[in-house]
């Protein structure tokens, strides 16, 4: 089984009803410390009407720690449905140095 | 300070702070507590400072009527998180207008000596002319109040910053430090000296784990004046933690503003050093004098990559929770940490590696670690290395200095240590004048005589209205990367409003990372103010206040020279966009023209009246 975030094992619970739904293939990318204990980058499907939102929650990164999103290269926000094909970048917060 | 008022907004003058002011060419010493004109001068730091800097009149850095102010904020060495700021202010021999005239500079800096120099009873000492000979100023807390005395120091003439510090510490206990390394020595050739703050984990462990408040040369125009370092002597006064202020902490270390600050194994993002990562997402992570090449190259700084050869340590300044630091050691066989190599943050790591074509991570380490001894500021010392390397690149048949290119390890390591010994000004003197010099000041990556931080400039233009250090005098670094701004309203908004309450933290006494998102503008500030020294201040009067010490400074540039033309970016920006950059091109000549016309709209009439 796919192991997430500080190594806690992840289901698919919020997408059961994937096959009542039409399907979508996203691809997602990960970087810096959200590739921890995760992925570099994969490809899932999701049902369609799926969001950022939803996504992010399954991979468990928390709030605090999302900085950036991009669909497709363009900034988005965690309340954007996706669509088959897109890519979705989840990156980490910067501030500072 | 003392307090005849709770309300410091209406009664600023029943607010009273204790100053000490130092006379290097007499030796006089007149202590005297003085009362506030406004709330910038209760909040303290830069707020404070540039007023009494506004109201001389200064043409060159290195004279007598330039002061060395060193000066805390309201909540340094309270008992609020992060509450350990000591800023340094006077008219910067690096930053000036393209008219000659210095421009006024603040820098900040953390460790242990702000909280030690208020605990002294001290909340401002000022150094006016300059001594005779090298001396360090001990601080320290008296039965009758705090008690400034100068002392010889010329057993400390040419020892690093480090070394500076260890040597007092074996005279002085439970005291913390202030010092230049030889490159404040060297003042004459040298303008990007920094000064060194002394840490607790310095202290114990013998490593040289100290904090710096590097920015605009405020170590060279200590060493003008001929002081080698400061002492605070006192007993610790910090106050049993407040239900109120105990919260706070625990909203600072726990909630969302300083997570991705936090360690990795603590769930939090690793430190500024992530910067990288998240950077190079975009191609936005300078290379070879701030030209990204759309390649892999900048992922061996990675912290994954550098991990496998090095061990790396969080640790925090004194009482801070955030344990932001990425401290880097050899690794021994057996895993455990060898020999301290250096901090690793996102500035000087990338303008002393990737931005100079070292892609090595001990060698970086080796670059931090001997500019950090050495005492200068790793920013300006970084970009103008790498001016260096791209003017040798584009002319081998004539290049300057040593020859050096970029990545060329041993040439570089050369160029930092000749240049702290004052032997390379035209490195020392920073990228402004070495580009007048030659000719070619397109590609010198300073905006008002200061150097840019390791921020691309094509995703800031908000770097023309920072009034300090690029990036940590408006907030406007990740308005495009990270906020995808690329409008015209949206930046006009930011650098107008909100990012300019930046500043905030350089007057408070609190780090950036107590809330570098939302400022001091917050109800956790107003929180801290009311339980530590029963102060009403609403958010709104502290906005207010902020507000104005930006605009000082700004109209304090003007005054000093600076044109509305100087209000830009480097030109190769726009000469040759760079066409690796994965972001919307917001820096195009039509757009910076509209933004100027647009913010100078609405700072202009604001400027009014705020100069004496």
């Amino acid at each position: 089984m796919y192991r997430g975030y500080l190594n806690q094992p992840l289901t698919a619970a919020p997408f059961k009803n994937l096959q009542k739904w039409g399907k979508m293939n996203i691809t997602i990318k990960l970087v810096g410390t959200f590739r921890i204990g995760r992925f570099f980058e994969t490809v899932r499907e999701y049902p369609s009407g799926t969001c950022v939102r939803e996504v992010v929650d399954e991979l468990r990164i928390p709030d605090p720690l999302l900085g950036i999103v991009l669909i497709n290269d363009i900034h988005a926000g965690v309340e954007e449905i996706l669509n088959d094909g897109d890519i979705l970048c989840l990156l980490p917060l910067i501030d500072g140095g | 300070m003392k307090y005849f008022t709770s309300d410091p907004a209406s009664e600023p003058s029943s607010v009273l702070y204790s100053r000490c002011t130092v006379d290097l060419k007499s030796g006089e010493i007149q202590m005297e507590d003085v009362p506030c004109r406004n709330l910038e001068d209760v909040l303290g730091g830069f707020g404070r400072s540039f007023q009494i800097l506004a109201e001389r009149s200064i043409n060159k850095a290195y004279c007598d009527e330039n002061p060395l102010i060193v000066n805390t904020g309201l909540l340094t060495g309270s008992s609020a998180m992060t509450g350990m700021r000591t800023y340094f202010s006077g008219y910067s021999p690096i930053k000036e207008s393209k008219k000659g005239l210095p421009a006024a500079m603040w820098s900040a800096g953390s460790g242990n000596f702000g909280a030690k120099l208020k605990w002294t009873g001290l909340d401002e000492l000022i150094f006016e002319n300059r001594s005779q000979k090298p001396v360090y100023a001990l601080i320290r807390e008296t039965p009758d109040g705090p008690l400034v005395e100068l002392k010889p120091a010329d057993h400390l003439l040419g020892l690093s910053t480090h070394d500076k510090i260890m040597a007092l510490q074996n005279e002085y206990g439970n005291a913390h430090f202030a010092a230049i390394g030889q490159a404040g020595e060297q003042w004459e050739n040298v303008y990007i000296g920094a000064v060194a703050l002394s840490t607790d984990n310095q202290l114990k462990s013998g490593e040289d784990k100290v904090r710096f408040a590097g920015r605009g040369g405020m170590g060279s125009l200590m060493g003008y004046k001929n002081i080698l370092a400061l002492v605070a002597q006192s007993s610790d006064k910090i106050k049993p933690l407040s239900p109120e202020v105990r919260k706070v902490n625990i909203n600072v270390v726990k909630g969302g503003g300083s997570a991705r600050l936090q360690p990795i194994n603590r769930g939090g993002g690793g430190g500024t050093w992530a910067a990288y990562d998240v950077l190079q997402a975009f191609h936005a992570v300078p290379v070879n004098n701030f030209r990204p090449q759309g390649n892999g190259l900048p992922e061996k700084m990675f912290r994954a990559n550098v991990e496998k050869e090095y061990l790396i340590k969080s640790e925090a300044c004194y009482r801070c929770g955030i344990t932001c630091h990425n401290n880097v050691y050899e690794k021994k066989e057996d895993g455990r940490a060898g020999e301290f190599l250096a901090k690793f943050d996102y500035e000087p790591l990338n303008l002393l590696s990737t931005n100079i074509g070292i892609h090595d991570a001990g060698q970086a380490a080796r670059l931090i670690h001997l500019t950090d001894n050495f005492g200068m500021d790793s920013i300006s010392l970084g970009v103008t290395i790498s001016y260096v390397l791209s003017y040798n690149e584009r002319h081998p048949e004539h290049p300057l200095l040593n020859g050096a290119t970029f990545g060329e390890y041993s040439k570089i390591m050369e160029l930092v240590e000749q240049t702290a010994l004052g032997n390379l000004p035209e490195i020392g003197r920073g990228s402004k004048r070495l580009s007048e010099s030659t000719g070619e000041t397109s590609y010198a990556y300073h905006v008002k005589g200061l150097e840019l931080p390791a921020y691309q400039p094509e995703t800031n233009p908000g770097y023309a209205w920072a009034i300090a250090g690029g990036h940590m005098s408006m907030g406007t670094y990740g308005l495009l990367t990270r906020e995808g701004k690329s409008d015209m309203d949206s930046w006009v908004q930011g650098i107008t409003q909100t990012k300019l309450q930046i500043v905030g933290f350089d007057m408070i006494g609190l780090c950036k990372f107590f809330d570098i998102t939302k400022g001091i503008c917050t109800q956790m500030v107003v929180d801290c103010l009311k339980s530590e020294f029963n102060l009403e201040v609403t958010t709104e009067e502290l906005a207010a206040s902020v507000r104005r010490a930006f605009l000082r400074g700004l109209a304090l540039e003007l005054r000093q020279g600076y044109q509305k033309e100087e209000y830009s970016l480097p030109a190769e920006v726009w000469e040759r966009p760079n066409p690796n950059i994965k972001l919307p091109n917001i820096t195009s000549p039509e757009f910076i023209a509209e933004l100027q016309k647009r913010v100078w709209e609405v700072f202009e009439p604001e400027l009014e009246g705020l100069l004496p």
